[in-house]
């Protein structure tokens, strides 16, 4: 076998940002994080809303509260308030038309706060008495019927302890999921990579050439179907280069033999031209004839095979009547027999047509009845049956000849193949080989069975695979 | 061989245009059919090999199926067309029965597979010449040589006037034999004209039938009409 120069390997698998499992995690992971910060934030802007909607509420009763107090009541009622406030929560402010303070906590008019009722929320912003925190509020103005303005705040600080709880959890889940995510991901594609490492060295021993080696096996995912795909893959491509072994140490036997023979009798012709005389010179130079013909007819099978195996369409296809088919065949090499004085005995039942090529199948069914009165001794006995079965037509062909053993009846099958009590009789070892090669494109199969001695040759004319 | 070229009749050499790009291939065809007493040019290139067979001149051409230049098929078609109908022999190296087709249905009036034997192309040629030298206007009737005749309307076999019962397909064989009397006929060419079929079936079972035909039609004592040629095939004379 030639050694061919293998392109080079893919880039090293091993870099491990490289790996399916690794990207997906991590991809996985980084859309998991944004959708949980997504969702919480969605949550977070939910409660701060509500909660600041809730805050307006108090805010606005308050302010019904005072719409009830005359105007010149208010700033009492303001300062009364304030002391009635333990806990700081609210905060007021009343003010001149034209912004002067007159009562309350906040000195003065919010920046920007318009007094129409409306919440809104003012960051540290507040002008309150000396000596008290600023905190969030959100505030909320309306102007007196005596155009006085009146303020009122409220402290936000408990909303915003929320919100930033959420934005803590927020970040920290996020930070989690990601972390959980890229390290499973880096986890998880190490263990893929090892898996990838084992089947990456037993494919550089195969094509090495080592094709006993087989991918390792054992989770069912993916890539363990992969991995038994490229398995039966192998087996199959073992089981052809067995055959291709097998035809060459075939050729090596079948052709060798006659090739020497041959040689020798060139090389006698040779050494001897002055002392032979015509006749026996004549005699070898027949024999080689004869030598290199039945070479000839080996390669001429040979490339028969080739070419029935390259068939791939069934162009030729066709309705073909079996039973007129083996009928020709019958009466083509029933002389073939009469000569050898073997009993010839055919039984065909009419059956139902089938498609196929002609000349094909008259070609394969031609080499059985050979190979059935090559076999068969001098007044043995060669019996042809053609019945139809459940699916199609069934032709058994049964000869009395050496038979073959159990044993060897797969390896008959493949080119070459002779078996060792049937050394001595002439023929290419090839005519099976053309039946299999007809068996093959039609989706027939042939079947050997029989008493041994004595050989059943069953052609059953289905397709099989579609069974 | 020799035997079939010089054959009484032939009064001038026939001549032969081979188009094939293989030079051993070439080569070899040459000097077999010269040695035949055929007069051969050799073509290697396929638009070349066309103009050479639309000028004329030849009585048969062998043509490669593969060739630079212009494929052989087309060569084929191209020179039918042009109204060119040398009788054609092709040869290839595809065998498939669908190639065979295709070369036919081109206008091939032969298709030979490579490798083939010498004696066969020769023999095949000779079938082609013998088409050309006597187109059968009229169909025969009777087949006669020496003393057998064939009557082809009622099968009816005789020689020296008394009956010869055949069956059906040794009279096929030798109704074939007796059209292309004194002809090399190859056990391939029986097979394919008499069977139909386009595989080699192995010499020995063309030869039990000619053994078979023989014993009825060459009686022990009387001159044998039907020959073997060892490692050809058979010749009626």
């Amino acid at each position: 076998m030639t050694e061919t120069r293998s392109a080079p390997p893919p880039a090293d698998p091993s870099r491990r940002w490289h790996t399916t499992a690794f990207r997906w995690l991590s991809v996985y992971a980084l859309m998991f994080a944004l959708s949980v910060m997504a969702l919480m934030g969605f949550i977070g802007w939910l409660v701060t809303t509500t909660m600041e909607g809730d805050t307006d509420v108090v805010m606005q009763w308050q302010l019904f509260y005072f719409d009830s107090v005359a105007d010149e009541k208010l700033a009492d009622a303001i300062e009364r308030r304030i002391d009635l406030g333990q806990m700081h929560a609210n905060f007021y402010g009343l003010f001149t038309a034209d912004g002067r303070h007159i009562a309350g906590d906040i000195l003065a008019v919010p920046r920007g706060l318009p007094p129409d009722r409306t919440g809104h929320t003012f960051d540290r912003t507040l002008t309150l008495v000396p000596g008290e925190p600023v905190p969030v509020v959100r505030a909320m103005a309306e102007l007196r019927r005596n155009d006085q303005e009146l303020v009122l705040a409220r402290d936000l600080t408990h909303v915003l302890r929320i919100r930033q709880t959420m934005i803590h959890a927020l970040v920290g889940a996020g930070v989690y999921c990601l972390s959980i995510g890229i390290a499973s991901g880096f986890l998880l594609s190490l263990r893929q990579m090892r898996r990838v490492r084992a089947i990456r060295r037993v494919t550089l021993k195969i094509a090495q050439g080592d094709l006993n080696q087989r991918l390792p096996v054992g989770d069912r995912d993916e890539l363990d179907m992969l991995a038994q795909l490229v398995n039966h893959m192998l087996d199959e491509v073992e089981r052809l280069m067995n055959e291709v072994k097998g035809a060459s140490d075939g050729i090596a036997h079948d052709l060798r033999t006659p090739l020497a023979h041959i040689r020798t009798l060139l090389a006698r012709i040779a050494e001897r031209t002055g002392s032979l005389d015509d006749a026996s010179i004549k005699g070898m130079v027949e024999q080689a004839r004869t030598e290199t013909d039945s070479l000839l007819d080996r390669f001429r099978a040979m490339l028969r095979i080739s070419e029935i195996g390259a068939l791939k369409r069934r162009a030729g296809f066709g309705t073909v009547d079996m039973c007129s088919l083996i009928g020709e065949l019958c009466e083509l090499y029933e002389p073939l027999a009469e000569q050898r004085s073997i009993q010839w005995i055919v039984h065909l039942d009419p059956v139902q047509p089938i498609q196929g090529d002609r000349a094909l199948l008259f070609e394969a069914c031609s080499n059985l009845l050979d190979n059935a009165i090559k076999f068969s001794p001098d007044g043995g006995m060669v019996h042809i049956q053609l019945t139809q079965a459940p699916f199609g037509p069934r032709l058994g062909i049964t000869d009395n000849g050496p038979g073959i053993p159990v044993h060897e009846r797969e390896a008959v099958l493949q080119r070459f193949y002779r078996s060792d009590h049937t050394r001595h009789i002439s023929g290419s070892g090839l005519g099976l080989g053309i039946v299999t090669a007809v068996m093959r494109v039609h989706d027939f199969v042939l079947r050997i069975s029989g008493e041994f001695p004595g050989t059943t040759m069953t052609v059953e004319c289905w397709p099989h695979t579609l069974q | 061989m020799s035997t079939t070229a010089a054959e009484p009749g032939t009064v001038t050499a026939s001549r032969v245009l081979t188009i094939e790009d293989d030079r051993m291939a070439g080569t070899e065809i040459i000097a077999e059919l010269e040695k035949s007493g055929f007069l051969v040019d050799w073509e290697d290139d396929g638009s070349e090999g066309l103009a050479r067979a639309v000028s004329g001149g030849y009585d048969v051409i062998i043509l490669d199926r593969l060739l630079p230049g212009l494929d052989g098929l087309t060569i084929l078609t191209t020179m039918r067309t042009v109204g060119v109908h040398t009788p054609v022999l092709m040869l290839s190296a595809l065998g498939d029965v669908d190639e065979r087709i295709r070369g036919l249905r081109a206008g091939g009036d032969d298709y030979l597979t490579k490798p083939f034997d010498p004696d066969e192309l020769t023999a095949r040629l000779e079938v082609l010449l013998r088409r050309r030298r006597e187109p059968s206007a009229q169909p025969k009737t009777r087949l006669s040589v020496g003393p057998l005749t064939v009557d082809l309307l009622t099968r009816k076999v005789t020689r020296d006037g008394a009956d010869v019962a055949l069956l059906p397909t040794e009279y096929r064989i030798l109704e074939f034999m007796m059209r292309h009397a004194g002809q090399l006929i190859t056990r391939t060419m029986l097979f394919e004209a008499v069977w139909g079929y386009h595989f080699d079936p192995g010499t020995n079972l063309i030869d039990v039938h000619i053994g078979r035909l023989r014993k009825k039609i060459d009686t022990p004592g009387v001159e044998p009409l039907l020959q073997t040629v060892r490692g050809s095939g058979y010749i009626l004379s």
